[in-house]
This record gives structure tokens, C-alpha cells and sequence, in this order.
């Protein structure tokens, strides 16, 4: 048995699937190609596979990671190519490499995500001037609202980084670095609509997502999943 | 091509519905093609894309260099409103093309209770509900499915109509529709429809005028044309072993309701349950051979990545070779984590034994249908099945470790009463007791699941008067007195769906305008609960001065022209009116599967014979002398 690490990407075809869908999906591909997997013992066994998150329904991603535990001595370029000859448009896989046959879950590791936010912009505005009150502010409390509660965060905490903004023709690109962490996130979505409300960014609730990056931080350096061994 | 913007199609639930692109699925260019179809059916994507025979259409016309065939599925209401509210037309997944710009557009009729749906679906893609208000620049409306034998309350909103199975019709339509495009139409539509109606199988309701009495009621149909059969037979694929079957299906992203890969093992079911139209509008009986139904699994398993393969038939138990079947396919699959189901089981020990071998590992519920509670009103609907029966197949199923048994019945029945009902919660419990008795424990589950008969056309019951309403909730009522145990659940429908269904289900063409009074009055998706209100249908019925109860109530005469008189899937009414003699009599009628012909006429009528690959079963013709 060897373990492989694969960098999927979910395209704009893909855009709304959920979670399960997406994994569904990225099985039935594994099941296309053939590639002989591990399952779980029990009585409704699993394929043995894991991401590095649970991308939201509407987010697509450059690439999101999983490990596959197959039961073949195939080189990875092999089954990289077997997979994308039977894989859906919108899924591609783009990178891959074995690993030790132990590695921590990615789900554990991958704390830090970046994602570009894209949506029409109501007038012409100097996003230069308009970012500064937010990236330079030292703390900023939010009220985080889930189906069960209500609890007020730190938007800083998570958000460290300065946003920066592309503006194309008519449309804005927000690009955010958020924090993943065991005490929780912040959705890239309430950033952008925390800026619309609080600082006055001159934007709407149209917006589209995309994470370009899921990355593993430690000791002050960031490292793409593939290469954390 | 139609722009969905994911900005707010993010906000609709479920946009995947709306997306397509999935695996297997067929993008064509238009412009590289002779004819366009759009493939619809009548309800929101989940339902559509677990229905077998659009699958079979979408592939067999995908096939042909020369078509492009895609899927138009009903909006669920939330994307509707947005659909509305932007001027969104009704769009096919594959191209995003509007629906109106397709040459065809098939509507599949599975269940009367999704016509509010086909007009809801006609006017988001702007197309005239009256086939008469339509000219040849918009698509040709056709429909097909089990409906169809009684298409008469839609009839007048659609072009043609396809009575059968339509493998090998739909081949012949689409060649006379290319050539007949390639040269203009000569004659316009009319001339095409006449040519139309010259394909076996074919209906033009254009080409036919119902005619009333001065009392109003159904005197027979007008020919309006030559070319227009007296008679529409049904078609049928007499070599199902060599008929085309789909291998490579569309793999939907949702979890649609069945998630798996189908192999249907054969058609057609000659039990002869009396109320069933199912059993008499596809028969005779035609089997394919397991090597075959293995080879197509295999593919269909390598070209989705599914892990289930569900045996599909109307009583897939009844499948002569299920045994070699199953062993073939456990075979095969043993290593590859695909698991084999079977949705219908008949009520004896055999099929228990079955069930243990497919389902080696995970003991979900088994599921049995004994129709009706008591022996005699089983006789009276020719079930075929005892309590004996009954009690060996859940003896097995206990002892082999299952503790969930779900019973399915029908009330409003012919000739029931309530010593019949209350014969559905002895059954129950007599169940319940069995596994106190197997197993000692007292954590046996039974569900009782009632649903309230609808008499449908081309039965034997076609004739009978369904019961009132106010019965059925009486009677609904008296048997939730008789069950008292936690153990014990009980579920029952709404009696008002079943009376609208019986309504459309024996209909003739002046329910058209009903049932556009109920669409304008905003029934849509009928067939789910918390959409469906008979208070406004009732609404309907009264702005339109059409009486319900003509229609479902009424006991009709065995000699008075039926509105579907014409529609023909070749039983003999002569057969249906002594099965109906019979059911009252509480007299059985044999399975001719293996026994001895009753002269239901079928075979003979379409020079055609059962397909049984059981040692000795019947494969050659039967002929009778008139």
C-alpha cells in the first residue's frame, strides 16, 4: 500500500457542489480509472481518501489536496494521468506526490488559505485608500453569526495580512490571506460584506469566491501540502 | 446560450441542478447536427435524473452523429422565481439552450400529478400551451410514457404522441422529421403530422375530434384525416436481449433519488395484480440472458464509477435466471466494492434468500407489498400471495437477522370493507409477533404504509368508481384505532392527491382547461405535499364548471365508449371485463408467464411471445384461432 498526495483543482464547472458531491465525485473518477484503492473494514466500508478541507458550496480552488491511500505500485505521474483521462470538466489533477505511509491528516495542517473575492463595484473608488483603514487597524470585532449562535471575534486574528485589490473594468478581486484555526475562521464572504458595511467599500452581496492557495504554516514559513513531510 | 451568473445562482438551493456537466453527459454543436430534442421531464432534477427511460432516450439518440439530444428538468421553485424574475427561459443542461429553440421537445408522462408542471415548464420557455397555437417555429411537442394511454386531458398541448415503448418509433420519427426538415416541410406542419401518424405507434391528437351526447358524456373520437389509424397500437421491443441499453449514463453530481447503476432485466410482468396498469400496459414478458446483463453491468460499472447496480424490473424477483444472475454478478464485482440491490421483492422465502446474498453485510429493511390486509380482497385484486406466504418470507428474514419489515397496501379497494382494513393491522402485528417469537427480542420494527387505490384506464378496474375521500379518511382513521404499538408504524396519504390523480388518471380533453385554471391558480408540483392544494384545484374545477367526480366517482357503464377507447395496448377489453367479473368473484387468475395462456390477447395481437429463459418456459408464439 502507498499513500499519494493529489493537488485537485474544482473548476468553475464544479463551482456548486458541496462538500460531498465534490468528494463523491473526485471517488467516482478514482472508480473510472480503476485504480485499485483501500477501503475501510466494517460494514459499509470507505474508500480510503481525505482533503484538506471542506471546500464550500460555490467556492471553486486552484487546487485542493487529498491523500489516497492505493493498494497499486503505480508511479504518480501514472495515476495522475489515468485519473484525468476519466475526470469531469472542472476536475483536473494538477500535481501529486507520494508520501510516507504516515502523515498527519491535512485537515489538521492546513491552516492558512488565501482567496480572491470577485464582484461588481458600485462607482469608480481608489481601493488604495479605501484598504487602509482596514489593513492598518489593529483589531476589529465582528459578530459572527452561525445557525446556533452569535459570538464576537477578532477579524485581525485571522485576517493578518493586508487585503489587496485588482480592479478589472467594472469588477473588483479582493485577495485575503484568512487563518484556519481550532478556534475557528472567518468566510471570505463576511470579510467582503464586513468592508461593504464598515468601511464603506463600494461593493454589493453579488460576489463570487475562489481560494487560490491552502496552505500549511509553521514557524513563520508557508509551504504548499505537498511539500510538508 | 443562456448565462447562469454564479453570483446569485449561488443563492437558489441546490444550483447544481441548473449546471449540468456531468460525467457522461453530451455537448453537441448544435450547427454540426440535423435535429435538436430536448429531453424533459416534468419534475426537479433529482426525480428526472432516477427516471430509466430517459437515460435509455439521451443515449440511443446521442448516439446518432445526426442528433443532439439534451435534458430539460423542471425548476425547483426558488430558481423559478429567479428564472422569472431575470427573464430566464426554461434552458436544456448540456448547451444552456432556451427550450423553445430545440425542433423537439419530449415530455416523458410518468405520473398525472406532474401536468401543472408540463404548463409551468411551456410557459417559462414561452411556448403556447395549445399544439393549435403553435407553427412550425417552435419546437414539435411530443410525449411518451405510461401516461400516454391516456393522454386525453393534455392532448390537445401536444404534436405527437408515442403509445409504447419508444426505442426503435422515436429512430423512425426522427429520420421522417430530418428528411421532411431538409425539405422545408412541404405542407407545413399539418401535412408533416399527417405523415407523422403513419409511423405505428403514433398519436396526433390533431387528427382526432372527440365527440359528446347531448348529456355530455364521451361518444367515440372523429377521424379528422385519412391517414389517422382507427386504432393506435402500442410498439414494443421484441428483442430486449439485442436492443440497445445505455452503458454509459450520466453520473449526476447531487444524490439524486436512485444513485446507482440500473440493469433492467426484463419488461413486461405477468402476475396480473388487477389494479395495476403497469402489468397490463407492458406486456408480454421479455427477458435478457444474464451473460448479457453481466456484460452490460461490467460497462456500466467501468464508465460511471458507481458502486450499486440496482436489478430493475416491474417484480425483478420474477426474473427467471435471478439466482445465476446474482451469483454471476457478486462474481464479478467481489473485489471491486460494488454492491448489488434489489428494489422489488416478491413475498416468499426464495426471494429472502436472495436478499441474504446481496445484502451479505448491511440488513437494511426489506420491504413487501401484500397489497391488501385481508385474504379475500387479496383474491379480489389477484395478488397472489397468502399469509402463509407472508409468514415464510419474514420467518426467513427474522431468522437471517433483519428486524425492519416495511408493508406496503392500497385502501379503496373494489368490494372492501372494514373488515379488510382491519385485516392490514392483524398483518402487522402478526409480524411483529413472528419476531418476538424468532428472536426472543422485542426490538422488531414494522412500518405499514397505506396509499389509496386510484382505478386507472387499460386495468381491470378501469370502470370502477373511486370511493369518496370522506371514506377513505374514515377508514384511514378506523385502522389507527386498530394499531396501538410503538413497534408498529403507520403512515398514510393524503385521500385529496389520490382523488385529483383519479380525475386526470380516466380524463378526457375538456380537463384541458382545468387544469390551466389550476396552473394559473399556482398548483405546480403536485405531486409533492407541501406543494399540493386541493382547495385550489377544487377552485379550478368550480371556475371551470367541470365536476371531479364525473370523472373519479362514477361507476361506468362496461359498454360506454372510453375516452382512451383509441389508445391501444392490445389487451382485449373482453379480457379486462371478465378480469373484472373475476376480481368481484374473488376468483384467481393464473400467471401465464409459465402456465397456460388466458387470452389477454397481447401475444397473438402483436405476433410476439413471452421471453422466459427458464428450462422449459415459453419462448415460442402462441396463436390463437379467432
Amino acid at each position: 500500500m502507498k499513500k499519494l498526495r493529489l493537488a485537485f483543482k474544482k473548476g468553475e464547472q464544479l463551482r456548486f457542489l458541496s462538500h460531498l458531491d465534490y468528494a463523491q465525485a473526485v471517488e467516482r473518477t478514482i472508480r473510472r480509472a480503476g485504480i485499485a484503492m483501500a477501503y475501510s473494514e466494517g460494514f459499509n466500508p470507505h474508500m480510503k481518501i481525505s482533503f484538506s478541507s471542506a471546500l464550500a458550496l460555490g467556492i471553486t480552488a486552484t487546487c485542493e489536496y487529498a491523500d489516497l491511500d492505493i493498494l497499486e505500485d503505480t508511479p504518480v505521474d501514472a495515476v495522475i494521468a489515468r485519473l484525468n483521462r476519466v475526470a469531469p470538466p472542472g476536475l483536473e489533477v494538477i500535481d501529486g506526490c507520494e508520501m510516507p505511509n504516515k502523515v498527519r491528516k491535512m485537515m489538521a495542517i492546513c491552516n492558512y488559505a488565501v482567496y480572491e473575492v470577485t464582484g461588481p463595484v458600485e462607482d469608480k473608488a481608489d481601493w488604495k485608500s479605501l484598504l487602509v483603514p482596514f489593513n492598518e487597524a489593529t483589531e476589529i470585532s465582528y459578530e459572527k453569526v452561525t445557525p446556533k449562535k452569535m459570538r464576537l471575534i477578532d477579524v485581525k486574528h485571522f485576517v493578518k495580512e493586508p487585503i489587496t485589490a485588482a480592479v478589472n473594468g467594472n469588477r473588483v478581486t479582493l485577495t485575503m490571506g484568512i487563518g484556519i484555526y481550532p478556534e475557528g475562521t472567518i468566510k471570505p464572504g463576511e470579510v467582503w460584506l464586513l468592508g461593504r458595511d464598515r468601511y464603506g467599500w463600494p461593493l454589493t452581496d453579488a460576489y463570487t469566491i475562489h481560494r487560490k492557495a491552502i496552505l500549511v504554516e509553521e514557524n513563520g514559513e508557508r509551504k504548499s501540502p505537498l511539500d510538508v513531510v | 446560450m443562456i448565462q447562469l451568473d454564479a453570483a446569485w445562482l449561488q443563492h437558489v438551493s441546490k444550483p447544481a441542478r441548473y449546471t449540468g456537466g456531468e460525467w457522461n453527459s453530451i455537448v453537441k454543436n448544435h450547427d454540426e447536427v440535423d435535429v435538436t430534442m430536448a429531453l424533459a421531464f416534468p419534475d426537479v432534477y433529482e426525480v428526472s435524473m432516477s427516471h430509466l427511460g430517459i437515460k435509455i432516450l439521451y443515449s440511443l439518440l446521442n448516439e446518432r452523429a445526426d442528433v443532439a439530444a439534451e435534458r430539460v428538468f423542471a425548476p425547483w421553485v426558488d430558481m423559478e422565481e429567479e428564472m422569472r424574475k431575470r427573464h430566464i427561459p426554461l434552458f436544456s443542461l448540456e448547451t444552456k439552450t432556451p427550450a423553445k429553440d430545440f425542433d423537439l421537445l419530449g415530455f416523458t408522462l410518468q405520473y398525472e400529478m406532474s401536468y401543472t408542471n408540463i404548463l409551468n415548464m411551456l410557459d417559462l420557455a414561452g411556448i403556447p400551451f395549445y399544439a393549435k397555437d403553435r407553427d412550425l417555429s417552435f419546437p414539435l411537442l411530443l410525449a411518451g410514457g405510461p401516461c400516454a394511454y391516456n393522454i386525453e386531458p393534455i392532448a390537445d398541448f401536444f404534436d405527437i404522441v408515442s403509445i409504447g415503448e419508444s426505442e426503435e418509433w422515436l429512430n423512425e420519427f426522427v429520420d421522417l422529421y430530418k428528411a421532411e426538415k431538409a425539405a422545408g416541410f412541404p405542407g407545413g406542419k399539418e401535412a408533416f403530422l399527417r405523415k407523422a401518424a403513419l409511423i405505428p405507434g403514433t398519436y396526433v391528437p390533431a387528427l382526432y375530434k372527440p365527440e359528446y351526447t347531448a348529456a355530455g358524456d364521451f361518444k367515440g373520437m372523429k377521424r379528422l384525416a385519412e391517414e389517422a389509424p382507427e386504432v393506435i397500437k402500442k410498439r414494443i421491443i421484441e428483442d430486449m436481449e439485442h436492443s440497445f441499453y445505455p452503458t454509459k449514463p450520466v453520473v449526476p453530481f447531487l444524490d439524486v433519488v436512485h444513485d446507482r447503476a440500473v440493469l433492467e432485466l426484463f419488461r413486461g410482468c405477468t402476475r396480473g395484480c388487477r389494479f395495476c396498469q403497469a402489468g397490463m400496459l407492458y406486456r408480454p414478458v421479455r427477458e435478457r440472458t444474464p451473460e448479457r446483463l453481466v456484460q452490460l453491468a461490467k460497462d456500466i460499472i467501468a464508465n460511471t464509477g458507481y458502486n450499486e447496480i440496482s436489478l430493475m424490473s416491474l417484480s425483478s424477483a420474477d426474473y427467471s435466471k435471478l439466482p445465476e444472475l446474482v451469483d454471476m454478478l457478486m462474481e464479478e464485482f467481489k473485489d471491486k466494492q460494488v454492491s448489488v440491490s434489489l428494489p422489488s421483492l416478491r413475498i416468499d422465502a426464495f426471494s429472502i434468500d436472495i436478499a441474504k446474498k446481496v445484502q451479505q453485510v448491511r440488513k437494511s429493511g426489506l420491504t413487501f407489498a401484500p397489497e391488501a390486509g385481508s385474504q379475500r380482497m387479496r383474491d379480489v385484486i389477484n395478488k397472489g400471495v397468502s399469509e402463509e406466504d407472508l409468514i415464510a418470507a419474514c420467518t426467513n428474514a427474522f431468522k437471517s437477522g433483519w428486524h425492519t419489515v416495511k408493508l406496503y397496501f392500497m385502501m379503496g379497494l373494489p368490494t372492501e370493507t372494514d373488515e379488510d382494513v382491519a385485516g392490514i393491522a392483524d398483518l402487522a402485528y402478526k409480524v411483529l409477533d413472528l419476531h418476538r417469537e424468532i428472536t426472543g427480542k422485542r426490538n422488531g420494527k414494522v412500518t405499514v404504509s397505506v396509499s389509496f387505490f386510484v382505478p386507472k384506464s387499460h386495468s381491470p378496474y378501469q370502470w370502477y368508481g373511486q370511493q369518496a375521500v370522506e371514506e377513505i379518511h374514515r377508514k384511514q382513521q378506523y385502522l389507527k384505532t386498530l394499531i396501538n404499538n410503538r413497534n408498529i408504524s403507520y403512515h398514510y396519504h393524503d385521500g385529496a392527491t389520490g382523488y385529483m390523480e383519479a380525475v386526470f388518471a380516466r380524463g378526457d380533453r375538456r380537463l384541458a382547461k382545468t387544469l390551466i385554471e389550476a396552473w394559473r391558480l399556482g398548483c405546480k408540483f403536485d405531486g409533492w405535499t407541501e406543494y399540493f392544494s386541493i382547495d385550489t384545484w377544487l377552485e379550478a374545477f368550480k371556475n371551470t364548471g367541470i365536476d371531479p367526480d364525473y370523472y373519479a366517482r362514477r361507476n361506468r357503464d362496461f359498454d360506454e365508449p372510453l375516452p382512451w377507447d383509441h389508445l391501444d395496448d392490445t389487451v382485449s377489453k373482453n379480457y379486462l371485463k371478465q378480469e373484472w367479473e373475476r376480481a368481484v368473484r374473488a376468483d384467481l387468475t393464473r400467471d401465464c408467464r409459465r402456465l397456460p395462456c388466458n387470452g389477454c390477447n397481447v401475444c397473438p395481437e402483436l405476433d410476439t411471445a413471452i421471453i422466459d429463459y427458464k428450462e422449459g418456459g415459453r419462448v415460442e408464439k402462441v396463436t390463437f384461432g379467432i
